[in-house]
């Protein structure tokens, strides 16, 4: 058995495993994160085990549990390290309610907070990997964590989840991405993992105001545009995208509208990467000008 | 024995005012809707157990045509625009 | 073994009024939090720091997971309202009368019981009379049953005190319908009339009730301790305490509550609430109300003894910081009971039978 431990943002983990493929793929994906002190306070205790029991024989199975309770039914044996990210994610987004959390990538480049709140399909995480690549800091691919008490957003950086076409088109776009296997055949299709940057993981500790919000959508052969979106309208999307906005209540509402208060709401189509990375890429420095 | 629910559902409505419209919220069922100013305010002021005379200037006031009180085509269109306002608040959920 | 638990000591430190003693900064937080979150106490415990201005002496971490905790709770107290009134809109327009049971009852009686309790589905009780037309009137206004199989519908409606679970359309809530509080198979038959006759009616919502306080502990140590569901086994001892030290206690009501039990034949299940709130929370209950009740319950020292091994091991956080020896046969034997408690034995054999194949088979998984 094997007790992994490493801090990502504010949030420490430990996990317990048995499994080579879970620590292999954790040695790889956390390298440059710190581990908690012994004395220091872990905020969530996972394992992630084979599943014991007859049928092992015939269809073996990966359990995930978060300190002995377990959230959801086996996966195959091969999904394991995919099950603890997934997990871990699970976790976070039920357990963190010091912070509204918006499904959304998250990331910054001189001081200014891009959030890209994304539909399936609409690229998010893929842009978000190649931003990451230009040297943009990592936040998170999948959840915003906006702070209840100061409106900022805190990072909690973790491995950017790629699946399908985009392993091969970020693998292109970047020789120096570090990526771990591929896992086939999960309920998202294949999927792989992208290390976040080690610039990334260093200022983890620091938060970001958000001042974007940018909702990309893929559009195959399209031209690339830019609009202005209202913010009645961004309002009602975005809170739709919070995981735990009705847990907040009407803090949640006052922080949501705070945000959108504050921020610049865009609408974002593009037909390929790089058109979509000089869109991003221009709307900062469009407002930095000013 | 002591029931803690009463005023809640009257509470728990929450406004954030946008460039033309207004995000409304119960924190009790969970229900959000974008709703135009005037509805909002006609909402604010039914949920105060205002009559349907302070509904109607309301409006008038509102529209900014509050010369023609008189006529009672407008009022009657006034409060033929508050019943439907008070239907689709009950559809939403947001009144009893 | 259960001095040892930190969840224990800490739920009888605040039944003593004596968290202030707590050394706040040096404190096993990261351990209590663990062993309360696998029992369904975090939040429990989050309101009472909270209730005694303790949180700002935690430090950060910690208070951040006891926080996060009460913001759970008001949201299940909140949705919790909501659904009941959903309900009580339908059930009331055709006049049909209920009462709220367990979670939904500690949040609209505003008990203490209340604090910090956290469930997901609602359960309430309508008269035997009223069960097909409220069952009738809920699926037209969106509940439906969740249960499919032959087997189970017939297992529902013939031996248990429920019908099968409903669920809302859209809302995903579930809804428990009970005509009364254990299943008429049971040895124990507790008369829901006696229930309906002093149950307490809600303020401005006429047809809405709640058991009264007492019939609300003696529910609740039966379905404790009749139900073989021990995996919130504390979360319920908790409940219990908190509504013994609320009701009982003040007035020294013990006299009532025994009275109350023999009148509903639930003589057994108080004196293992007695018993065992007394016996791990330390909740102030005389002795000799205790000898009273087992004497009631017809229970001989060798009997109690037996079950003590199993309920105190059952009791006990699920939690890998507090396993106990032997809880995987006590578990087992307790649930193997409280099938025995509530079919006769020609019925039980084949449906443990069944149910044991099925879970061999992987239909179904308890």
């Amino acid at each position: 058995m094997c007790n992994f431990k490493f801090k990502s943002g504010e949030l420490s983990v430990s996990l317990q495993t048995s499994m080579s493929t879970v620590k292999q793929h954790c040695e790889l994906v956390y390298k440059h994160f710190p581990s908690p002190k012994e004395t220091d306070f872990v905020d969530f205790h996972v394992s992630v085990n084979p599943v014991k029991g007859y049928r092992r024989w015939l269809r073996p199975q990966v359990q995930f549990s978060f300190d002995g309770y377990e959230p959801f039914a086996p996966l195959p044996i091969e999904q394991a390290p995919a099950f603890f990210e997934w997990g871990l994610n699970w976790c976070i987004a039920n357990n963190t309610n010091q912070y509204l959390i918006i499904h959304a990538a998250i990331v910054e480049k001189n001081g200014y907070g891009v959030l890209l709140p994304g539909t399936p399909g609409s690229g998010k995480s893929t842009l978000c990997a190649a931003l990451v690549c230009q040297g943009w800091r990592l936040l998170s691919d999948e959840m915003a964590l906006l702070s209840i008490t100061d409106g900022l957003i805190y990072p909690a950086p973790r491995p950017i989840s790629l699946k399908n076409q985009s392993i091969q088109i970020i693998k292109q776009f970047s020789s120096e991405a570090v990526f771990g296997d591929i896992i086939p055949d999960t309920t998202k299709g294949n999927i792989a993992y992208m290390c976040a940057p080690k610039v990334s993981v260093i200022s983890q500790m620091i938060p970001v105001v958000p001042a974007f919000i940018v909702f990309p959508h893929y559009r195959a052969n399209s031209e690339t545009k830019l609009t202005p979106l209202a913010k009645s309208r961004a309002f009602m999307t975005l809170a739709e995208n919070a995981f735990n906005f009705n847990i907040l209540g009407s803090v949640g509402f006052e922080v949501m509208a705070d945000l959108i208060d504050k921020v610049e709401c865009y609408d974002f189509s593009y037909p390929d990467l790089i058109s979509a990375l000089n869109g991003i890429n221009d709307i900062v420095a469009k407002h930095e000008k000013e | 024995m002591q029931n803690s629910n009463t005023p809640l559902i009257q509470s728990s409505l929450k406004f954030h005012t946008f460039e033309n419209e207004v995000a409304v919220y119960d924190s009790v069922s969970g229900k959000l809707h974008l709703l135009p100013f005037l509805g909002v305010e006609l909402l604010k002021l039914m949920q105060q157990g205002s009559n349907m005379c302070v509904l109607v200037n309301t409006i008038f006031t509102f529209n900014d045509f509050d010369n023609q009180k008189e006529n009672d085509a407008d009022i009657e269109e006034a409060e033929m625009m508050v019943k439907q306002f008070i239907d689709s608040y009950r559809d939403l959920g947001l009144l009893d | 073994m259960l001095e040892q638990i930190l969840l224990i000591q800490f739920l009888r430190q605040y039944g003593k009024n004596l968290l202030d003693n707590l050394d706040f900064e040096n404190y096993d937080w990261e351990l209590l939090i663990r062993q309360a979150r696998r029992a369904n106490l975090l939040s429990r415990i989050a309101v009472f720091l909270q209730k005694g201005d303790f949180l700002e002496k935690i430090p950060e971490k910690p208070r951040l997971h006891f926080l996060n905790a009460i913001q759970l709770a008001n949201a299940n107290a909140r949705s919790a309202k909501y659904e009941v009134q959903q309900i009580y809109k339908t059930l009331h327009a055709e006049n049909i009368d209920f009462v709220l049971l367990k979670g939904a009852a500690y949040i609209w009686a505003n008990t203490d019981s209340a604090q910090g309790r956290l469930f997901s589905d609602t359960d309430i009780m309508v008269s035997k009379m009223d069960l097909d037309a409220a069952e009738n009137t809920l699926i037209t206004k969106g509940w439906f049953g969740e249960i499919f199989d032959d087997y189970k519908q017939r297992y529902y409606r013939e031996w248990m005190h429920e019908i099968p679970p409903l669920q809302h359309l859209q809302r995903q809530t579930t809804l428990d319908v009970h005509h009364t509080i254990i299943p008429p198979t049971s040895r124990l038959k507790p008369k829901p009339k006696k229930l309906w006759d002093h149950a307490d009616a809600l303020e401005n919502m006429s047809g809405l009730f709640v058991l009264s306080p007492v019939d609300m502990i003696l529910h609740s140590a039966t379905h404790l301790f009749h139900e073989g569901e021990f995996n919130q086994g504390l979360r319920d001892i908790s409940d219990l305490d908190l509504l013994l030290r609320q009701f009982i206690v003040p007035n020294n009501l013990w006299e009532l509550l025994l009275v109350r039990a023999i009148e509903l034949n639930l003589e057994r299940p108080l004196y293992y609430a007695l018993n065992y709130t007394q016996h791990i929370l330390h909740t102030p209950i005389p002795d000799s109300y205790i000898a009273e009740s087992a004497k009631l319950g017809n229970l001989n020292t060798l009997q109690t003894r037996f079950m003590n091994s199993l309920f105190l091991r059952a009791l006990a956080p699920n939690h890998s910081s507090c396993k106990v020896s032997g809880l995987g046969i006590a578990s087992w034997l307790l649930y193997v009971r409280s099938h025995w408690l509530r079919m006769p034995i020609h019925l039980l054999i084949p449906h443990l039978t069944r149910k044991s194949w099925m879970q061999f088979t992987g239909k179904s998984t308890r």
